[in-house]
């Protein structure tokens, strides 16, 4: 085995090959992560499921109380919680891809490891909080007798996809993180904001025809809708959105990696 | 396929610094950089900005050679074991490495303190790129070696800073790499652990294992390499066999002179250093001028003053060791020799004596030889003499020790000294090798006082014979 090493290409390439060398740490990475989140808890498995669930509670009363219109055929409550699971997934994973690599700079700094697995272990990690939070929508789907449909089969592309969002826009932020922390609180601003554009409480129907493709520039729009429509049978599968999503998930995802291989030669020099 | 197992060509790091006066989160600085970035000025900016920490560096490493890598603060030695370790990348030339590597920059990596003890090693040693399985095999000898015992199940955060070391030492000392760079930190836990840890480390490398170490022990580099780099200021300095470089270190660093030439002038007697053309002049107080080259030259002028003429006078002086050779670094179970080579000038008693003062600066004794017929020391004419005077073994501390070098005339009241030249030479004791017997005994850290000389001991158990009427 020969190792050399040399000044840094503008573009470090990553080969499949070393990462599957280092599959050990990635899961070391990933167990501390959850570990880390998970200790000294006595509902440590509780928390994950806490906040959806009573955003679920305080959103559904709302609209039974006010009798609002929100476009939506299936059970409200079934509704906001696939949604917002779905949600808070994406918004933790994001943030805490982009600050993987301040969180690991010990270690990057005195041990070497294609660093691209520090954004990847934040997101694995975070998709084991949100199988957690799957648990419950199980027993809702079981109450309200809303099962899937043939379109099941689609959810882990729905899953792929989230992931890739998430890596792809954690990276950018990741590699503009290094320049500045002024990044890390927009996107803060960014997710918070997306919250209230995204179809996470309201259905994208409630909108008017000229507004919706506008709306759907968004990627999660058409992640939202695919992820619901393939958990339930009454759920139309989206059509135009989703392939806007799906190039968008493909593009952010290659303009993530591309930008965060080319700041990974200075990682350690500017942490 | 070259029998090198390290090749370091032409290496360099560079490190942009801050200009003074300007905060890199200022708008003038984000413009400018900005502004940079579009022009693609960003390497071709001017050198002041910019800090060579390795300059064309290179060297080769042979299979199972053990390396120590010494230098003063900043000289570049953690740059290039980051650059090895390959955490951080070089700006130019290339290294060839051929085997596994792992580094310890740090111990204690990667340690998760709210995680037990157990887990911790598992996720440090996959750090590492150990797999599951290795680990399991290597657990227990793991745990047996960091003395941690029942405490393993208990989270790091309520272990002590020794034992979380020791924990952290013994995981790095169960990797199995063909390279083993270390950086300082071999300086954990208390004495014993710390021989265990050196036993490890020869244990490890003595299986043809390549070690490379940054140390500031001179003691452990000594021990541990075969072969030693001086880095100075991001160039190496000196590369080649770790005696050698060891005491050209350690003569240059601490100033330690071991040897001395006087030059011969008229009315002046111009002390300097070999090979040194300094000519300065002043009354009867020496000039200590540190060399550009870091390397401290001393050029002393004495004046001699019109009170009295000297009858005697130094023409040069060394510290030998027992082959004779100059030498500025001995290990303190090693033969010391003072030599001294004085003109006298007049009829009359000359009596050569040397004064020598312990690292903290305190007289330690002064000598004179031992001769009780002063016809011995007497001179009708004028001469050349030469004195030597042999230090007992085992006998100095660890640390510097400065020789004052007098000659004088006990016959005449009060004594008249004809020269004294305070503080000429110097040199520096370490430690003997491990297996030595030696006045360290098991005392785990340096030893006060300014001598440390190895006694006749007798201890025995008395328990018995007190029992037996």
């Amino acid at each position: 085995m020969e190792i050399l090493i040399q000044p840094p290409k503008s573009f470090t390439r990553i080969t499949i090959r070393e990462l599957w060398k280092y599959r050990n740490l990635l899961r070391t990475l990933v167990n501390r992560r959850i570990k880390a989140e998970f200790n000294q808890q006595y509902f440590a498995y509780v928390w994950p499921v806490f906040r959806p669930v009573l955003m679920v509670i305080l959103f559904s009363l709302f609209r039974n109380l006010s009798k609002a219109r929100t476009g939506v055929d299936i059970p409200y409550p079934l509704y906001v919680y696939g949604g917002l699971i779905l949600w808070f997934f994406f918004t933790e994973a994001t943030l805490q891809t982009a600050t993987s690599v301040k969180q690991n700079a010990g270690l990057i700094q005195k041990v070497y490891f294609p660093r691209i697995i520090s954004p990847i272990s934040a997101i694995l990690a975070n998709l084991t909080t949100f199988s957690i939070t799957v648990i419950p929508l199980i027993i809702m789907m079981i109450l309200y007798n809303t099962f899937p449909g043939w379109h099941i089969i689609l959810l882990p592309v729905v899953i792929l996809q989230m992931a890739l969002l998430i890596l792809g826009l954690g990276c950018i932020f990741a590699a503009l993180g290094l320049s500045s922390n002024d990044w890390d609180r927009f996107l803060g601003f960014l997710l918070y904001m997306g919250l209230f554009v995204s179809p996470v409480i309201y259905a994208p129907s409630m909108l008017p025809d000229y507004a919706r493709l506008a709306y759907s520039l968004n990627p999660m729009v058409g992640l939202l809708m695919a992820f619901r429509a393939s958990l339930f049978r009454g759920a139309p599968w989206p059509g135009t959105e989703w392939y806007i999503s799906s190039v968008f998930v493909i593009v952010i995802a290659f303009i993530g990696i591309v930008m965060f291989q080319r700041a990974e030669k200075h990682i350690v020099d500017r942490l | 396929m070259s029998e090198y197992v390290i090749e370091v060509r032409a290496l360099g790091k560079c490190y942009p610094i801050g200009v003074a006066g300007q905060s890199p989160f200022s708008w003038r600085h984000l413009c400018k950089s900005s502004f940079d970035m579009l022009r693609r000025k960003v390497h071709s900016e001017n050198q002041k900005n910019h800090h060579w920490a390795l300059n064309n560096i290179s060297f080769n490493v042979k299979r199972g050679e053990r390396i120590g890598v010494i230098g003063r603060n900043g000289a570049g030695k953690s740059t290039l074991l980051k650059i090895m370790s390959r955490v951080a990348y070089p700006t130019t030339g290339e290294i060839r490495i051929r085997g596994t590597l792992t580094s310890l920059l740090e111990v204690g990596t990667g340690f998760n303190d709210n995680l037990t003890g157990r887990e911790n090693v598992f996720l440090n040693a996959s750090l590492y790129g150990l797999s599951r399985t290795d680990v399991e095999s290597r657990f227990n000898d793991i745990v047996a070696f960091s003395e941690i015992g029942r405490f393993i199940d208990t989270p790091v955060k309520n272990y002590s800073s020794g034992m979380k070391m020791r924990l952290a030492f013994s995981v790095a000392a169960h990797l199995d790499p063909d390279i083993l760079l270390l950086d300082e930190v071999l300086a954990v836990g208390d004495m014993s652990f710390q021989r265990k840890c050196l036993e490890r480390v020869d244990q490890l490398t003595s299986g043809g294992r390549t070690l490379f170490f940054v140390s500031h022990s001179m003691d452990s580099v000594i021990r541990y390499c075969d072969r030693c780099i001086w880095l100075d200021n991001g160039i190496i300095r000196m590369d080649g066999e770790v005696q050698e470089v060891v005491s050209a270190y350690v003569e240059a660093v601490l100033g330690v002179r071991s040897n001395i030439v006087v030059e011969q002038n008229n009315d002046n007697i111009e002390l300097q250093n070999s090979g040194q053309e300094n000519q300065k002049l002043c009354t009867t107080t020496e000039t200590n001028s540190v060399g550009e080259d870091g390397l401290s030259n001393c050029s002393f002028l004495l004046n001699s003053p019109s009170k009295f003429r000297a009858g005697a006078s130094l023409i040069k002086a060394s510290v030998i060791n027992r082959h004779y050779a100059e030498k500025a670094l001995f290990r303190v179970d090693e033969q010391i020799g003072i030599q001294m080579h004085y003109n006298i000038n007049e009829p009359g008693l000359f009596v050569p004596a040397i004064h020598v003062y312990c690292p903290q600066g305190t007289l330690v004794f002064a000598a004179v030889p031992p001769i009780n017929d002063p016809e011995e020391l007497k001179y009708h004419q004028p001469a050349m003499v030469s004195s030597l005077a042999w230090l007992p073994v085992d006998f100095l501390n660890i640390g510097t020790y400065t020789v004052s070098l007098i000659v004088f005339s006990p016959d005449e009241a009060p004594f008249k000294r004809h020269f004294i030249h305070e503080q000429m030479l110097s040199f520096h004791c370490v430690e003997a090798v491990e297996e030595k017997k030696s006045a360290r005994g098991l005392m785990p850290r340096g030893f006060p006082g300014p001598i440390r000389p190895l006694l006749q001991w007798s201890v025995a158990n008395t328990t018995q014979s007190s029992e037996r009427p």
